[in-house]
């Protein structure tokens, strides 16, 4: 069954059509990448999931429950979190009140024991736990927003770019993680630039470029097809 | 260049031993605070205390908003003055006891900061400020002009003093035990609100306000509440003003007063409880102790904020990050004992 479904989705910025209606399908357990340019509309999307943005028309559901239109609160209460563009941690809070905030929405008890789950993942944000999330790296900083979506205890988990200005050894090791979060039953939709990396641990891949999905096939596929090799891939 | 740097140091490493003796420190200085009428008898400091508590009440209420919740907030002056009139009033003309008129002020300002965050919390960015310009102003005018009410630029005098349960205080050291309980309420509100969830939330609107409604945070329900509670402290601060001193004309409720508040938050440190009561405090006391340089005062003071600005832009304890400090120091401890 499909978990996430997104049907004829249309999204206006003004007079501006981010989105012209785009059809996508996650399954329960796959790692989905969505592939494409700068301003081809990718965070459009997930905001637009999150219930931040409001589309203009098309249907959104999440287990064959519609949420279009439904306030973001909901939405995550349902279990589908989003982990920011640019790793947008709070800089002036500790990674301890970071993560909390991830787990906002839940009761404290449930809070306290998912933070030892994710700190578990996390070691390194065990070490750093009362430091301020301004000191961190790039990659720790990266962790810790992967960790706060986390402490929402998603069913599916929306990555917005985690890879966006990170060191390639530091890159390799947030796809890890990601993989590691996908065998721990969690659903991942990743949106990359770095689309080489992605595919090659995603299941399945849609190419989306200015509003429209003009590709979809598994991600090897995707990864070997000349064009879209030559579009986004470098080259090669 | 290397004086401030000592500076730093020096005031670094008292913040470092502030964390260690967190306790240690609040109950010194609640000891001293107490016994403070008992060692002092001189009024002019007496009153320069109790005034400079009440704005250590405002600016802790200031900062809910400001500091915490990032945003500024230039009507606190007037749900101050609004306060002031609605305790005056009620005691004056009704003889309601100083606990009511505490309650109705909350009551009476908490409406009035509900009417005006409506409509101005749901957007994003500094329309509060300008919103809340404009509504100084226009409070100060209908205090200004409505004769019936507020008695226009004669004001309202012989305001009863303060009266609990149909026994009234005259003295000052009495005054000044009413408003050191109501900074301490006040302290322990704020404080409760912001080690609580709802305060951490507040914090991440603050920082990134995509980011927290992301996570499911209630933004818009969050800033408005937290404005109703800022303003309803203010209003309180206002009562206790009117019965403290029984005399209350507009020119006391206006912009600049607003603007005096945001400077004793931002001095002390935004988003820090010490930092309210220090910059509130501080800035009480500084112009009176120039008060012998004459013309000059003003100057000085305007040159040490300029200076404070740019040493410490954050104020002076603003972004301590004290449980971190304590961490730092027990760890340093403990290799030191290896």
């Amino acid at each position: 069954m499909s978990h996430l479904k997104i049907e004829q989705l249309k999204v206006n910025y003004g007079g501006i059509q981010a989105l012209k209606g785009v059809d996508l399908e996650v399954r329960e357990g796959e790692i989905i990448t969505l592939v494409g340019a700068n301003g081809a509309g990718k965070s459009t999307l997930m905001n637009t999931l999150m219930g931040l943005v409001r589309p203009a028309r098309g249907h959104i559901y999440l287990d064959g429950e519609e949420i279009t239109g439904l306030d973001t609160k909901k939405i995550v209460q349902k279990g589908m979190v989003l982990s920011p563009e640019g790793r947008q941690v709070f800089p002036e809070f500790s990674v301890k009140d970071n993560l909390m905030m991830g787990a906002y929405l839940r009761k404290e008890k449930d809070a306290a024991k998912e933070l030892d789950t994710v700190l578990q993942m996390f070691p390194i944000l065990k070490e750093r736990f009362s430091q301020t999330a301004g000191t961190l790296s790039g990659g720790e900083q990266q962790m810790l927003a992967v960790g706060r979506a986390m402490m929402a205890d998603p069913k599916i988990l929306l990555l917005d770019e985690p890879s966006l200005g990170l060191a390639p050894l530091v890159i390799k090791e947030i796809f890890q993680m990601i993989q590691r979060i996908r065998n721990m039953g969690v659903t991942v939709l990743l949106v990359e630039q770095n689309a080489r990396m992605s595919l090659k641990i995603s299941d399945r891949a849609y190419v989306l470029e200015t509003g429209l999905i003009v590709a979809s096939d598994t991600a090897e596929r995707i990864l070997n097809s000349e064009e879209i090799q030559k579009a986004y891939l470098g080259g090669l | 260049m290397k004086k401030t740097s000592k500076l730093s140091a020096c005031l670094s490493g008292f913040l470092k031993f502030a964390a260690l003796h967190q306790k240690l420190f609040i109950l010194g200085a609640l000891t001293l605070a107490i016994l403070f009428p008992f060692l002092i008898t001189d009024r002019y400091v007496m009153r320069l205390a109790v005034v400079g508590f009440m704005y250590v009440m405002l600016s802790l209420g200031l900062n809910l908003v400001t500091g915490y919740m990032g945003q500024m907030s230039f009507g606190h002056a007037a749900f101050w003055g609004i306060g002031a009139y609605t305790a005056a009033l009620l005691t004056k003309n009704l003889g309601l006891g100083t606990l009511p008129a505490f309650l109705a002020a909350a009551i009476v300002v908490g409406i009035f900061g509900f009417l005006l965050g409506l409509p101005v919390l749901k957007l994003k960015g500094y329309y509060l400020t300008i919103v809340t310009m404009g509504f100084c102003e226009i409070v100060r005018l209908v205090e200004l002009n409505w004769m019936p009410v507020t008695n226009g630029p004669m004001g309202i005098s012989g305001i009863p003093k303060f009266s609990f349960f149909g026994i009234s205080f005259h003295t000052y050291r009495s005054f000044y035990f009413i408003i050191l309980i109501l900074v301490i309420l006040t302290t322990l509100l704020i404080r409760r609100l912001i080690r609580s969830r709802f305060g951490l939330a507040l914090k991440s609107i603050r920082d990134d306000d995509v980011v927290a409604e992301a996570m499911g945070v209630p933004i818009v329900r969050y800033k408005i509440l937290a404005f109703v509670i800022s303003s309803m402290i203010a209003g309180v601060a206002g009562a206790f003003y009117a019965q403290y001193i029984t005399y209350i004309d507009p020119t006391s409720f206006t912009y600049n007063a607003s603007q005096e508040m945001l400077v004793m938050v931002i001095f002390g440190g935004l988003g820090s409880i010490p930092g309210s009561f220090l910059g509130a405090l501080a800035l009480t006391i500084l112009p009176e102790l120039l008060r012998d340089l004459m013309e000059y005062r003003m100057l000085i003071y305007g040159v040490l904020m300029v200076v404070m600005m740019l040493v410490k832009p954050d104020g002076i304890l603003g972004n301590v990050n004290f449980d971190y400090l304590k961490e730092q120091a027990a760890a340093r401890k403990k290799e030191a004992v290896k």
